[in-house]
């Protein structure tokens, strides 16, 4: 039987390495097919290898399947499964999407299918806790919202990975406040395995690897395939690991970039079919709010109402943002602890 | 720019993520308080007060959403306000 720690150890390390040797020649091989998308942002216009995110899918999806021969119970198999099976589906989703645009309402309805295997396969709790309430059985309820619980985080990391790096950190950030939160909320035990723990390292792995090469100024964009595949990852794991209420909290900033976005384009509109973009560019390459009425405001146009800023600074506004929400969300883990308890 | 440099900017929307979080605390006591509400020992009454209790958490729940979606809305409109241009006579 191979040890807890060794089974993190190894659900960590295979995603990263992986990518991190593979990402270089996949950049080097986009390049030369000519599959490149301009980063706009900065003064070189530059060409970025496009749909890395496959890289993020393929290094979790071998994460998963070495994590399932590992792990000796078969429970634990076949759960580490289904979070694999969800994560594939929606990072097809994203590849098709990346390929041949898809709509602004067909995508959300299509992610939707990503949580069958959860709901098929029974592996949730309906009970999600909630401070001071402790846990609450919400069986019918719950399965109804099910569907939505890989969807909506899909969506919501999709529509922030708009500049170099910022889906990445902001991702990370988000995952390690999800492995303190189920630590203070289950215990750290690191010699008994929590799937949750197996979860999150291997999302963490890939992303990780995913943002040297991303971070500003990025050699490869993640594409949709890359972000619903970080999303469906974040909400297969709220619901893997009972931690639904501390996803929330902790994707304030994400929530809150969706619904700008959803109030002042009215609905669901698809990013490439805006009437207008939500920034614009400085004489001086800085990014700016844009004037346009017409023109969404996101997260990124509410941070530069005060004036410009590079694309740099802009992600780090984001990152203190999601900063906060993560101490946010190790409250409310706390919270629960103590009403639980 | 440095980290700490940033942050000011950034008041407002730190501000809304705390009351988003207070608020929703705030809800949580309130359901805390619905489930304390005592069932009946008859079982047409038992289901009537507890599916009672499961609409008005949501109620609550639903409104914390509502509130949070239309101060992210009023902090663009604001933000949008403050962006037009000078008019000079």
């Amino acid at each position: 039987m191979v040890s807890a720690i060794v089974i993190y150890i190894t659900t960590f390390f295979v995603p990263l390495l992986l990518s991190l040797v593979v990402l270089p020649f996949y950049i080097r091989f986009m390049k030369n097919k000519k599959i490149v998308g301009t980063d706009i942002h900065k003064e070189s216009q530059p060409k970025v290898a496009e749909m890395g995110g496959i890289i993020i899918l393929l290094a979790m999806i071998i994460g998963s399947i070495i994590a399932i021969f590992i792990v000796s119970d078969p429970s634990d198999k076949l759960t580490i499964g289904i979070f694999c099976i969800t994560i594939t589906i929606a990072g097809i989703i994203g590849l098709i999407d990346d390929f041949k645009p898809l709509s602004a309402i067909i995508k959300p309805i299509l992610l939707l299918f990503a949580s069958i295997p959860i709901i098929v396969s029974k592996r949730y709790i309906a009970e999600p806790m909630l401070p001071f309430v402790g846990k609450t059985r919400l069986n019918i309820v719950y399965l109804a919202l099910l569907p939505f619980v890989v969807s909506v985080p899909a969506n919501a990391v999709n529509m922030l990975d708009v500049f170099n790096g910022s889906m990445a950190t902001t991702s990370m950030l988000v995952l390690i406040a999800i492995a303190i939160a189920s630590g203070l909320i289950f215990g750290f035990n690191f010699t008994e395995l929590n799937l949750t723990y197996v979860f999150l390292l291997i999302t963490l792995g890939a992303l990780l690897a995913f943002w040297f090469f991303n971070r500003y100024p990025a050699k490869v964009f993640a594409g949709d395939t890359g972000s619903l595949t970080i999303g469906a990852a974040i909400g297969a794991i709220a619901v893997l690991g009972q931690l639904e209420i501390v996803v929330i909290i902790a994707m304030i900033p994400f929530i809150m970039n969706a619904f700008g976005t959803l109030s002042s384009v009215k609905g669901l509109v698809e990013r490439r079919k805006m009437p207008a973009r939500p920034t614009s560019m400085t004489k001086d390459w800085k990014l700016q709010a844009n004037p346009d009425p017409k023109a969404p405001i996101t997260l990124a146009g509410i941070v530069l109402q005060k004036g410009p800023l590079c694309e740099e600074d802009v992600v780090k506004s984001f990152n203190i943002l999601t900063i906060l929400s993560c101490i946010l969300a190790i409250i409310t883990a706390v919270l629960i602890r103590v009403t639980v308890k | 720019m440095k980290y700490y440099k940033i942050a000011p900017r950034l008041t407002r929307v730190l501000g809304l993520e705390i009351f988003v979080f207070v608020s929703f605390l705030a809800i949580c006591a309130l359901i805390n308080l619905i489930a304390g509400i005592q069932n009946d020992t008859t079982t047409f009454w038992n289901f009537i007060i507890g599916a009672g209790k499961v609409i008005l958490s949501f109620i609550l729940v639903g409104l914390w959403l509502s509130l949070w979606y239309y101060l992210t809305k009023k902090l663009i409109k604001v933000k949008k306000e403050e962006n037009l241009p000078v008019k000079t006579i």
